[in-house]
């Protein structure tokens, strides 16, 4: 999407002053730095950093999986900063979606269970409608025929698929894609790619951190993260 | 639920070496407080019944000459249920060369009627001989009365 086209967005993400600090014996250590960041509803954001430069814990503080030494985080007019575990954990369930670089599919249960099983959780979708619904996901990812095994007899880009389709399984507004492709082959990563495009057309509002830019970038905008502070954003546009 | 049992269930059974270890310490975790509350509640039992069986003195009076006092004045008080006599002398005894023990001795009236801090017999004779000690000869390594 253009960033011309942006002014029809509402606002999805917001991150006012948002700074971590990780504090050990020896000293303490800045991994977010006052970190401002608003993402509109429906954009397709990369955020980009070299290893440690703060991009998962950036991830992190918005999908509220770790929490923020100042902050005000709005997700979608909620204020996730000042929520206690349990109301972060219900609230995850149902607004975010999230994709791991090594998948965190259960390994005891098929593919198709993993993805009942999140919706099982989050008990937003009706029972009745939960084991179509599953089908439909692994139809979208393209691993249809792997919903009766077990995770590890598939190749890395399977369960990635597998990993997507489980993301999707309570129609989350929000998809956070930490390192996606990173354990991936070159071709495997190119599909996993346009499955993940798929979903930002489609209308969901989606994050994928990454460490390398891409040069066919797909994303509405990319915002570059460096030692925990943010140094440039572009949109498809040019810089901001 | 259904899932969540299925996956509980099959991470039981998808290594059962595992579960069993799991299971194991669970059984050793739970016989292990079990042992530790059961001996409390003993031992708290015990302890308030050996307490109350010696029945121990609330008062104690010491005189070096207490031939002199009365203990039926004592006795006829309302508040004082009983009150007994114990002789006391605190002496040293040596039990290898130039190693010393205080030794308490108590003096009882009659061993065979004590009310007051009653103590009881393990081994050996309830009522030692006259003249005889409780010591602890080396060669048997057994408390015994031997004459003094």
């Amino acid at each position: 999407m253009a960033s011309s086209q942006r002014v029809q967005y509402t606002t999805m993400i917001t991150l006012k002053g948002v700074t971590k600090v990780f504090q050990t014996k020896e000293r303490s250590f800045t991994a977010l730095n006052n970190i401002n960041l608003t993402i509109e509803k429906g954009e397709y954001v990369a955020i980009v950093g070299k290893s440690g430069s703060g991009k998962s814990t950036l991830l992190n503080m918005i999908t509220g999986i770790d929490h923020p030494t100042e902050d005000i985080i709005r997700l979608n007019d909620t204020d996730i900063g000042h929520m206690n575990e349990s109301e972060l954990a219900a609230w995850r369930g149902r607004n975010i979606g999230i994709v791991f670089q090594f998948f965190q599919l259960i390994p005891t249960l098929t593919i198709l269970e993993n993805i009942l099983l999140a919706m099982e959780l989050v008990n937003t979708i009706p029972k009745a409608e939960r084991m179509n619904r599953a089908n439909d996901l692994l139809q979208r990812v393209g691993i249809p025929e792997q919903a009766s095994k077990m995770p590890a007899s598939l190749s890395g880009g399977e369960q990635q698929r597998a990993a997507i389709a489980r993301s999707l399984a309570n129609n989350p507004a929000i998809l956070v894609a930490d390192e996606p492709t990173g354990n991936s082959d070159s071709k495997t990563a190119e599909s996993i790619k346009s499955i993940v495009s798929s979903l930002a057309k489609a209308g969901k509002t989606v994050l994928v951190v990454t460490h390398e830019k891409d040069n066919a970038s797909p994303y509405d905008r990319t915002i570059t993260i460096l030692d925990g502070a943010i140094v440039a954003q572009e949109t498809k546009g040019g810089a901001l | 639920m259904k899932q969540q049992f299925l996956k509980a269930a099959r991470d039981l059974t998808s290594n059962p070496k595992k579960t069993l270890l799991v299971v194991f310490a669970l059984i050793l975790g739970i016989w292990g407080a079990g042992m530790v509350q059961v001996s409390y509640v003993l031992l708290m039992h015990d302890l308030q019944a050996n307490y109350q069986r010696t029945a121990p003195a609330h008062l104690v009076f010491s005189s070096p000459d207490f031939e002199k006092l009365n203990l039926e004045q004592f006795r006829g008080k309302p508040d004082i249920e009983t009150a007994e006599f114990r002789d006391f002398s605190l002496h040293r005894i040596e039990v290898r060369p130039d190693v010393w023990i205080p030794l308490w001795l108590y003096g009882v009236e009659n061993f065979n009627d004590m009310k007051l801090a009653r103590f009881f017999r393990e081994e050996g004779k309830k009522v030692p001989l006259r003249n005889t000690i409780l010591s602890w000869p080396v060669k048997s390594g057994n408390w015994v009365f031997s004459k003094q």
